[in-house]
């Protein structure tokens, strides 16, 4: 549990920071998740491989231009959920749906390689900036952002907590006594995460009324449409074209 | 219990978002009316919580593990439509940022978790306990509604991602028969989903959801645990219920035909197309070559080709590097 | 400018918080508070910002006074807000944004400034404060210096004439000590009430005009 933690706090830490190094130009955050979504729902939608495969060879070139640790950690996220619908797929073969294993995985590894470079070049700001710019309830965005926040808070206070615990902990215990001592400490971890949480809450909406909160939020980022956001929106025709023309020619 | 993208036809998804529309769209209504004040701080605090929920491996007897959604638990909290609000959120940044479930499959998604999941187990909890967390009196009996809360919650969320799976061949398939998504009925898609949510997942959701009440109750028992929100009327939850079965059956209704459904039967004892399937099945070199090639001019699969050849042999010598270097590879 | 008469508090379980509390904040001046755990300057502070109300007694902002159902009146409570700023203990619970810069100017969209004037005020905190590096930042992933640093410039961008603050020196290194104490010192107008709570001794000779104790049973010293 604390590894799957801290790598995942690391992540959302690592966001926050490596983008002042990017060089590639800043596109729209929303323009940017709409390409991916695009390019995910054509490929689900695609009855031919071609579109797929060549949806995935760009994912690849994009891929290819990122440094090697980012690519080893793009790869090893990749990893589980194509192994995983390899294996879900497997008895497919043999109950008549035998292009269905490979259609379905390449379509999987297609989509989350998308997702997954979309989030190499965005940080977790952007993608939830993106939905407010397209004029989401601001209530929805305003719950995204404090649902990172506090992930990292909590995440940070549960870890600490384990730690804690780990130095009063001494593997004697056997069986269904380690059990039992398993769940009390899951939930006293989780429980008392649970209270500091509803207390920060709080006092992080008295704060919020400090300022004068009065239920509506706007945002200070703003984004210009600029030309190399058209340039990237030429992207959607494109595929859009290159989805019709596979089709067409099955 | 995340979808994954290709799992489910674009038309499913499109489908399970619509029905999501209007649930978010009252949520949005209920929480601004009925919440105290300090309510997206405490929704920012159940989706974040929802999350650290799924990375808790609790583990079960017989040295297995297992993880739980918690929907339950923040909507006996904070209320169904807060919980709702909150999950979606929770999902929406796992298949955004950690590509956890997918996102055409987000809808679906949230209609399961954050829609059938907290209310299925906030109307269980408070059909058995119905003055749940206002009276010390009433302490273990709150704990096992919660307990029998969280597990019909959860069982009922699996169950409707099983029939959304299952409706998936019936519906989507290319000439030749072969199923576009996914190729499991309903005879297959229900058991093996809710066996894992009977048994283990289960079991996990009600320990995640009773250890934290209970831990809450006696550290800090004087935290009002009650949700004071007017109870939901009884032509909602008609709709609701309504929406909850005719979802999947809409779809059917929506697709091909309802008449699919002797076909697949037929198909699934082996008479329909499954010689053909198979036929093609076991020729391994005809799946790609034919599926990928048919009717397309030769020297676009030339170029992909040699496009990917060479995007794998970049990606490779630069994994060998970072080996080389003795870095390692996160 | 700010006026206790009698003031006391009781927490709902019946214990008092403030006990009888009569007192005369001033401009201009800095008022230092301290006194050992639990003899109530956080309820105080409470109560100055309207988040708490007193069981018995009255509290005056500029002569008006402010009661929990003219607080729910959302033009007075702005009002208050605008005129007193508040740097909590725990900086982590106050900076809720997604970036330092969002942090900022929330207080200022709230206030209805015009969009040319926020971003002229960011500008001039973020770089006030010392903040250029880390405007793209989440305040969640800052240090504690940085998360204090950027408290101060999210509420000093209000440009609140009343500015209180609760432990300001709480959990930073000597370095960020030492900055706080001297930009405190910076803040000392001839119009400005800066009321600081906190047991640190040096701090309180380098800023005080005057030096509050509470003791015990929850009253001024």
């Amino acid at each position: 549990m604390d590894r799957t933690l801290m790598r995942l706090l690391g992540r959302i830490l690592e966001s926050d920071t490596k983008r002042t190094d990017s060089k590639l130009p800043r596109i729209l955050p929303a323009l940017r998740l709409s390409v991916v979504l695009l390019c995910i729902l054509l490929c689900a939608l695609s009855r031919n491989a071609v579109f797929v495969v060549g949806i995935l060879a760009a994912e690849l070139i994009r891929l290819a231009f990122l440094p090697p640790q980012r690519i080893a950690g793009v790869l090893g996220r990749l990893a589980l959920p194509v192994l995983f619908t390899l294996l879900i797929m497997l008895p497919s073969v043999f109950l008549g749906h035998p292009r269905t294993m490979l259609t379905v995985t390449m379509k999987v590894t297609c989509s989350v390689l998308l997702l997954l470079l979309a989030n190499e070049e965005m940080d977790w700001k952007d993608v939830t900036g993106a939905f407010r710019s397209l004029h989401i309830p601001g209530i929805f965005t305003m719950t995204l952002d404090m649902t990172m926040r506090f992930l990292v808070l909590l995440g940070r206070l549960a870890d600490a907590m384990l730690e804690a615990i780990s130095l009063r902990t001494f593997d004697i215990l056997k069986g269904r006594k380690r059990d039992r001592a398993r769940y009390m400490t899951a939930g006293g971890v989780l429980g008392t995460t649970f209270l500091v949480s509803q207390r920060m809450a709080t006092q992080t909406y008295e704060a919020m009324e400090c300022r004068g909160y009065d239920g509506v939020y706007r945002s200070y980022e703003k984004h210009r449409f600029g030309w190399q956001d058209a340039v990237y929106a030429l992207l959607i025709p494109l595929a859009i074209a290159a989805f019709i023309y596979c089709q067409a020619a099955l | 219990m995340h979808i994954p993208d290709n799992y489910l036809s674009p038309e499913t998804c499109i489908a399970m978002t619509a029905a999501m529309v209007p649930v978010w769209a009252v949520s949005i209504k209920k929480v601004k009316d009925a919440l105290p004040k300090d309510k997206i701080p405490k929704m920012g605090v159940g989706g974040s919580f929802s999350f650290l929920g799924m990375m808790f491996n609790v583990p079960l007897p017989g040295g297995t593990t297992g993880h739980a959604v918690g929907g339950t638990l923040i909507a006996l909290l904070l209320g169904p439509w807060a919980a709702c609000i909150a999950v979606s959120m929770a999902l929406l940044l796992q298949a955004l940022i950690f590509g956890d479930g997918g996102i055409l499959a987000f809808g679906a998604n949230c209609f399961n978790m954050a829609f059938v999941l907290p209310f299925v187990g906030y109307a269980v909890t408070h059909l058995i306990a119905p003055k749940f967390g206002t009276e010390e009196s009433t302490k273990k009996r709150d704990l096992i509604a919660a307990g029998v809360g969280s597990y019909c919650g959860l069982n009922a969320a699996a169950l409707c991602a099983a029939i959304e799976f299952g409706i998936q061949p019936m519906l989507f398939t290319d000439a030749a028969g072969n199923a576009l998504y996914c190729p499991y009925g309903l005879g297959v898609a229900i058991p093996a989903m809710m066996i894992g949510h009977l048994t283990l997942f289960g079991l996990v959701e009600v320990i995640f959801t009773c250890a934290i009440l209970a831990f809450v109750r006696s550290a800090a028992p004087e935290m009002q645990l009650s949700h004071k929100e007017s109870h939901t009327s009884m032509p909602l939850k008609v709709f609701l219920g309504a929406l909850i079965l005719a979802t999947p059956l809409g779809l059917l209704a929506t697709g091909t035909a309802w008449g699919e459904w002797g076909t697949d039967e037929i198909a699934d004892t082996g008479i329909g197309y499954t010689p053909q399937g198979m036929l093609d099945g076991f020729q391994f070199e005809a799946i790609i070559p034919d599926y990928s090639v048919a009717g397309m001019p030769e020297w676009i699969g030339y170029i992909l080709s040699a496009v990917i050849g060479a995007a794998c042999m970049v990606i490779l010598f630069k994994l060998v590097s970072l080996l080389k270097k003795g870095g390692s590879a996160a | 400018m700010i006026q206790l008469e009698h003031l006391s508090y009781q927490y709902p379980d019946g214990n008092p918080a403030l006990s009888d509390i009569t007192y005369h904040f001033e401009a201009g001046k800095c008022y230092c508070l301290s006194g050992p755990n639990g003899c109530g300057k956080s309820t105080l502070f409470r109560i100055l910002n309207g988040l708490s109300f007193a069981s018995a007694g009255s509290y005056l902002l500029d002569g008006v006074d402010v009661t929990e159902k003219k607080m729910r009146d959302k033009a007075f409570a702005a009002s208050l807000h605008r005129r007193i700023g508040y740097i909590m203990q725990n900086t982590e619970v106050q900076l809720f944004t997604r970036s330092v810069e969002e942090e900022i100017a929330f207080g200022l969209y709230q206030m209805g400034l015009s969009d040319e004037e926020v971003v002229a005020r960011v500008e001039k905190y973020i770089s006030l404060l010392g903040l250029e590096s880390l405007r793209k930042r989440s305040p969640f992933t800052l240090s504690g210096g940085e998360k204090k640093r950027t408290a101060l410039a999210a509420i000093l961008a209000m440009d609140p004439p009343a500015l209180i603050m609760d432990e300001p020196l709480n959990g930073l290194d000597e370095d960020g000590q030492q900055w706080v104490t001297d930009f405190i010192r910076g803040l000392k107008t001839p119009d400005r009430l800066l009321i600081v709570a906190t047991h640190n001794k040096d701090l309180i000779s380098e800023i005080a005009d005057e030096t509050i104790y509470m003791t015990k049973e929850h009253t001024f010293r």
